[in-house]
C-alpha cells in the first residue's frame, strides 16, 4: 500500500537522523577531549617550569639574572642577558637570511618553474626539511666551521650559527610562503590573465600583498623554531658566554647552555637553567600572540570564517 | 512483482508458496543474485548505502550496465534507491540487511554472509609480522637483567664495548651506557639512578665520606692537542698557562705559525676540565676561551678542523683518533711525550684513574662487571680503546 511505503520512508528517515545526532555527539565529545588534552599539556608544562624556577628566582632575584655581569654558577653569578641576546640575534639573523631566499624559491615555484622541475624542487625542499637538526649541526661542525676558521678564526661563531639555522628554517618557510602566495582566488587570477598582466606583476603586485599575513605567520613560526634549536647551535656556535657583539665571535645561546649544563647542575644552578627555559617559553609565547594579533596562525580570521563546518 | 520494501522476513509478496518450503520470491531473489556483478553490488551495499557513482567507481563498469543490474535487484526487492540531490543513493532494502553484521544478507528463507578472504589473510600476515620479532625479544620468557652506567664521555665508548662483550658472556644481561659528564656519573650513582657511575678522575674525599666507592677501571692521561699542520710539538706548563689565560695570543710566540691561537676549553662539570685547571693551577674564570666544547669527540673535531686551535683531551681518545688518521697531534708536556706508554709507566705529568663509582662496595651484577673489566679479555678491550688497563699498569 502506498501509505505503508510512506510510513517506512518516514521511519527510516527518523532512524537516519537519530544516527546522525549520535555520531555528531560522539565526534564532538572526542574532539573536545583531544583539545582539552592539548591545552592541559601546554598549561602543565608552563606550570612545571614556573615551579622548578621559583626557588632560584627567589634566591637570585629577577634583578640578579638581569644584572649579573657573568654566567658563573660556581661563583654564584647568573647573568642571563648575554645568552638571551645571543638567542635572539641568532634567530633573527637566520630569519633575515632565510626569508628572502624562501620568497625567491616560492616565487620561482609558483611563477616560473616547469611542472616537472617544480615537483622535483618541492621534493628536495621536503627532504631538506626532514633532515634532523643534529645532522645539520654535524655538517656545520665538520664542514662549515673549519671553512669559516680558515677565513676568520675561530670559525665557531655567531655567523656559523646563523648560517646553520637559516639552513634549517628555509624549507618550511619556503613551503609556507608558497602556500600563502598560492591562495590567490581563481577569479583574480583569471581577471589578471584577461587583462594581460605580466607574470611579475601578478606575483608581486597581486599575490604578494594579499599573502602578507601568511608570510608574517610563516616568519613567526620560523623564528620560534630558530629560538628553540639546541643541538645544531651547540656544535657550531662556540659556546663562550659573551655578548654577540660581532658576527665572528663565539657565543652561547640559552638552549645550548641548558644542553651543556643540565646533566650535572644541581640546586640553584639547576633552577637557573629552568629560569632560562621559562624565559624561552615566554618569548615563544609572545611570538605566538604577536602572530595571532597580526592575523596569522590558528587565530587567523580567514581561517576562522572558512573553518566553520556544518554551521 | 515484488514491490520495493516488500521483501521482509516472511513478509507478503504475491508469489508466496502455500507450503512452508522456500518461497517462490526467495527463489526469485536467489535467481537475481546469480550474477557476479549483482552479487558484488550487494556485497558493497551490505557495508553501507552507496551512491550510483560510488558503486560505479568500485565496480568499474559502464553506468548503463550498472543501472540494469540495479533495476534487477530493485525488482527482486533486495535494494532500494532514493534520490538525494543530483545523485541516487542505493541501500539494501528493509529487512534484507542482517543487523549487527556488515556482511550479511537476509533473504527470508536463508541468510548469506560474505567472506573477506583478502582482509583476513592480510590481518593474519600482519599479526605474524608483529608477534615474531617480539617473541625473539623476550628470550624464552627469561627475565633480563639490566646494568646501567652513566657519566664521563671519555669512558662511555670503552664501557659500551665492555658491555657488549659482557653480554656475549651473559646473554640475559643488558648493559646501557649514557654519557653526560663525570659529575653526572657521580650524582647518578649517589642517587641510585644507575648501577655504576663513570668518573674520569679519582673520587674526592667528600664523595668518599658520603659513602661512594670507586673501582679503578683503567689509567688515562690528559694531553694537549694541536692541528697536524701546526709545527709546535712540545709546550711547557708555563706556556700552556699563558695560552689559556690569554697572555700569549699568537702561535709565533711559542714557535709556531704566525696565526692567532684558537683556545678550546671544556664546558663546566667535566672532570677533564677540573683536572686540567687543578694541574695548571688555573681558575675557571681566568681561562680565556675561544670555543667551549662538551665532550672529547667534539673537541677533537674542532681542533682537527682548525689549524690554529689548541685543546686538551684524554690521551686514549686522541690515540684512537690518530689511528683513524684524524688531523691532530699530541703535544709533549714538560718534556714528556704524550703516549699511552708514558701513562703506563707513570711518567706523564697529567694522569688520572678512570673510576667506576658505586654506592658502597660493588655487589651483584656491578661487581661481576668490574671483575670482567679486570680480566684479560676486558684488558684487551681497554687497550683497544687506548687506555691502560689496571692489569697492565706498573
Amino acid at each position: 500500500m502506498p501509505s505503508d511505503t510512506r510510513h517506512e520512508e518516514a521511519r527510516s528517515q527518523e532512524l537516519r537522523r537519530r544516527a546522525a545526532r549520535r555520531s555528531d555527539a560522539l565526534l564532538r565529545g572526542a574532539s573536545v577531549f583531544g583539545a582539552l588534552i592539548a591545552a592541559a599539556l601546554a598549561w602543565w608544562i608552563a606550570a612545571w617550569l614556573v615551579r622548578e624556577s621559583a626557588p632560584s628566582l627567589a634566591a637570585v632575584g629577577i634583578g640578579g639574572f638581569l644584572r649579573d655581569a657573568r654566567w658563573n654558577p660556581a661563583g654564584g653569578e647568573f647573568g642571563l642577558l648575554p645568552m638571551v641576546a645571543t638567542s635572539v640575534t641568532v634567530a633573527v639573523g637566520a630569519l633575515l637570511l632565510a626569508l628572502p631566499l624562501a620568497l625567491a624559491t616560492a616565487l620561482f615555484l609558483l611563477g616560473y618553474a616547469p611542472p616537472a622541475l617544480g615537483s622535483a624542487m618541492r621534493l628536495l625542499l621536503d627532504l631538506l626539511a626532514a633532515v634532523p637538526s643534529v645532522v645539520v649541526g654535524f655538517f656545520g661542525l665538520i664542514v662549515l666551521v673549519p671553512w669559516l676558521a680558515r677565513i676568520a678564526p675561530p670559525g665557531a661563531s655567531l655567523l656559523a650559527g646563523i648560517l646553520v639555522l637559516a639552513l634549517m628554517v628555509l624549507p618550511t618557510l619556503a613551503v609556507m610562503v608558497e602556500a600563502a602566495l598560492a591562495a590567490m582566488p581563481a577569479a583574480e587570477r583569471s581577471a589578471a590573465a584577461a587583462l594581460g598582466l605580466s607574470r611579475a606583476t601578478v606575483l608581486l603586485a597581486l599575490a604578494l600583498p594579499r599573502a602578507r599575513r601568511g608570510v608574517a605567520a610563516a616568519a613567526l613560526v620560523a623564528l620560534g623554531r630558530a629560538l628553540g634549536e639546541t643541538m645544531a647551535v651547540v656544535m657550531v656556535c662556540g659556546n663562550v658566554v659573551q655578548w654577540p657583539a660581532g658576527l665572528l665571535l663565539p657565543v652561547r645561546t640559552l638552549t645550548a647552555n641548558v644542553a651543556l649544563e643540565m646533566a650535572y647542575a644541581s640546586g640553584t644552578h639547576r633552577g637557573a637553567l629552568f629560569v632560562s627555559g621559562l624565559l624561552l617559553l615566554l618569548s615563544t609565547a609572545v611570538l605566538v600572540v604577536a602572530a595571532a594579533w597580526r592575523g596569522g596562525g590558528a587565530a587567523n580570521p580567514e581561517r576562522r570564517a572558512a573553518g566553520a563546518v556544518g554551521a | 512483482m515484488a514491490r520495493p520494501g516488500g521483501a521482509k522476513r516472511g513478509g507478503g509478496g504475491p508469489k508466496r508458496a502455500p507450503s512452508g518450503g522456500p518461497s517462490r520470491s526467495c527463489v526469485e531473489k536467489l535467481k537475481s543474485l546469480a550474477d557476479a556483478t549483482r552479487l558484488e553490488v550487494l556485497h558493497l551495499l551490505a557495508e553501507g548505502a552507496k551512491s550510483v557513482s560510488g558503486l560505479q567507481e568500485r565496480l568499474r563498469i559502464d553506468q548503463s550496465l550498472l543501472s540494469h543490474h540495479l533495476a534487477v535487484l530493485r525488482e527482486a526487492g533486495l535494494v532500494r534507491g532514493r534520490r538525494a540531490g543530483k545523485s541516487v543513493v542505493y541501500r539494501l532494502a528493509e529487512g534484507v540487511a542482517v543487523e549487527g553484521a556488515s556482511t550479511g544478507i537476509d533473504l527470508g528463507c536463508c541468510q548469506l554472509h560474505f567472506v573477506k578472504p583478502l582482509a583476513r589473510a592480510l590481518l593474519l600476515l600482519l599479526s605474524l609480522l608483529f608477534t615474531l620479532p617480539l617473541a625473539a625479544c623476550g628470550g624464552d620468557g627469561a627475565a633480563t637483567r639490566k646494568l646501567t652506567l652513566s657519566g664521563s664521555s671519555t669512558m662511555a665508548p670503552a664501557c659500551a664495548e665492555l658491555g657488549k662483550a659482557f653480554t656475549a658472556h651473559h646473554p640475559d644481561v643488558r648493559v646501557e651506557v649514557q654519557a653526560g659528564g663525570s659529575s653526572r656519573g657521580v650524582a647518578d650513582a649517589q642517587a641510585g639512578l644507575v648501577d655504576l657511575g663513570m668518573a674520569s678522575r679519582a673520587l674526592k674525599p667528600e664523595e668518599r665520606a658520603a659513602g661512594l666507592f670507586g673501582s679503578t677501571l683503567a689509567l688515562d692521561g690528559i694531553c694537549l692537542i694541536v692541528h697536524r699542520d701546526n709545527p709546535v710539538t712540545a709546550l711547557s706548563a708555563d706556556q700552556v698557562v699563558a695560552i689559556y689565560r690569554g697572555a700569549v695570543r699568537r702561535w709565533s710566540d711559542v714557535g709556531g705559525i704566525a696565526a692567532p691561537i684558537t683556545v678550546v676549553n671544556k664546558a663546566d662539570g667535566r672532570s677533564t676540565l677540573e683536572l686540567f685547571l687543578a694541574h695548571f693551577k688555573l681558575q675557571a674564570e681566568a681561562v680565556r676561551a675561544d670555543v667551549v666544547i662538551g665532550d672529547n669527540a667534539h673537541g677533537i673535531k674542532t681542533v682537527a678542523g682548525n689549524r690554529a686551535a689548541i685543546g686538551y683531551v684524554s690521551i686514549g681518545s686522541a690515540e684512537l683518533e690518530l689511528q683513524h688518521g684524524t688531523a691532530i697531534r699530541m703535544v709533549a708536556l714538560d718534556g714528556v711525550a704524550a703516549s699511552r706508554d708514558a701513562v703506563r709507566a707513570g711518567r706523564f705529568p697529567l694522569q688520572r684513574p678512570l673510576t667506576l663509582v658505586t654506592r658502597g662496595e660493588p655487589a651483584g651484577l656491578a661487581a661481576e662487571f668490574i671483575r670482567f673489566t679486570r680480566s684479560p679479555e676486558g684488558a684487551a678491550l681497554l687497550e683497544a680503546q687506548a687506555f691502560v688497563p689496571l692489569l697492565h699498569a706498573e
